[in-house]
């Protein structure tokens, strides 16, 4: 019987096999190179290289390639209150100078403005605040600051911060690098209209 | 041959498990192990939403959405190709946001149960098996020998065919069993 050769599958046909045998060999540019050479068929070739490695089934990885991957911070499993407050002691990193270093990075420069951002800070450091609200930018910065955690607090702002601790409602806990009077004087202040720099805190922040 | 979507299931609950319990490191290497049994498939299906770099930021996300998945849903997996297809249609919406610096917003996906498509809602072997009957004896014995691993020079020749034709047989063989895969409508 004889058999019909087809230009466009052959074709199609070799750049399958050319595919797979990038994929397989962790050659992801050239996998992107050959998909893109498909052209208007780009979109079923990329169909069937899922069908072929569908029908394979699944990888069997092995322990070491397991482990380091698990090390990553994608798989931290760790909520941000958690993260934040172990970095932190673990650094020696006072709540003060860590709020220092962070309004100045996020360009907030007023003391109304850098006690806005100490309030927020707290709040995540608490579990108060979903760090899914925040900015990139403030994710960024502290991530700067905690020395080189931008990948890790990205990567975790998705995991769920948990019930709060009890210690959280008395605030006392949360609050341990503030004086006691200045608290008291700021519960009891009248509300005013918020400066452009404690606006400027809260957008960033997401509230 | 064990069915993969038990391992996969097994996996998952195990995971579940260690991370209620507190046993992050535990937690960590299993869901590590899942996505490493289905990363280059979750490659492949990044790109069937974007192009290049871009498909590698979906990829990214995508398995940030897989890995909360396991550490934080609590429905059974089915299929993981099922799944990875869903997901990364939230994961390409995921890199628009990014790029917009608009905030994340995982919280909306409810619902990763439905497949996208009859092709990627292929659970277990069975299925397989139920697809490959509508190849010719030629054709199967392709797409067997491409599962044994068996170089495509190897197959050619024992066909006694030029590779192309043989590239070509296995990509007409493949569209036959997508169509076929259309046709059972499977996951609806």
């Amino acid at each position: 019987m004889g058999f019909v050769m087809d230009e466009r599958d052959i074709r199609l046909g070799n750049l399958l096999a050319e595919t797979l045998l990038a994929f397989d060999q962790g050659r992801t540019a050239d996998v992107d190179r050959l998909l893109d050479s498909a052209g208007d068929d780009r979109f079923e070739l990329v169909e069937m290289v899922e069908l072929s490695l569908t029908l394979r089934g699944p990888a069997s990885p092995s322990s070491e390639a397991i482990e380091a991957l698990a090390m990553t911070p994608a798989f931290d499993a760790r909520s941000w209150p958690e993260i934040l407050t172990e970095a932190r002691h673990a650094q020696g990193i006072k709540r003060p100078a860590l709020v220092t270093a962070l309004a100045e990075r996020l360009g907030i420069s007023s003391s109304a403005g850098e006690e806005r951002v100490r309030e927020r800070y707290h709040e995540i450091e608490t579990g108060q605040l979903d760090p899914r609200r925040i900015s990139t930018a403030v994710v960024d910065a502290l991530g700067d600051v905690l020395g080189g955690m931008r990948d890790l607090l990205a990567a975790t702002r998705l995991n769920p911060v948990g019930p709060l601790n009890p210690s959280v409602s008395f605030m006392r806990d949360g609050f341990d690098d503030l004086d006691g009077t200045v608290m008291m004087e700021a519960m009891m202040a009248s509300p005013s209209e918020p400066t452009a720099d404690e606006r400027r805190v809260d957008e960033l922040f997401g509230v | 041959m064990d069915d993969p979507s038990v391992y996969d299931a097994n996996l998952v609950r195990r995971a579940r498990v260690a991370h209620g319990a507190g046993d992050l490191r535990t937690a960590q290497n299993l869901t590590a192990e899942l996505w490493l049994r289905y990363e280059k498939q979750a490659r492949a299906i990044s790109r069937k939403r974007a192009r290049g770099d871009e498909a590698e930021e979906v990829l990214g996300h995508l398995q940030l959405r897989f890995i909360k998945w396991v550490y934080f849903r609590q429905d059974e997996p089915r299929n993981m190709i099922g799944l990875l297809n869903q997901m990364a249609s939230y994961a390409y919406g995921d890199v628009q946001r990014h790029e917009a610096s608009q905030p994340v917003t995982v919280e909306e996906i409810e619902d990763y149960s439905r497949p996208d498509s009859a092709l990627s809602s292929i659970l277990d072997r069975a299925q397989i098996e139920q697809l490959m009957s509508v190849l010719s004896e030629r054709e199967r014995l392709i797409i067997e020998r491409e599962l044994a691993d068996v170089p495509d020079l190897d197959v050619a020749a024992e066909l006694e065919i030029e590779p192309n034709n043989l590239h070509q047989i296995r990509w007409r063989a493949l569209k036959r069993m997508r169509e076929a895969a259309d046709q059972q409508e499977w996951g609806s």
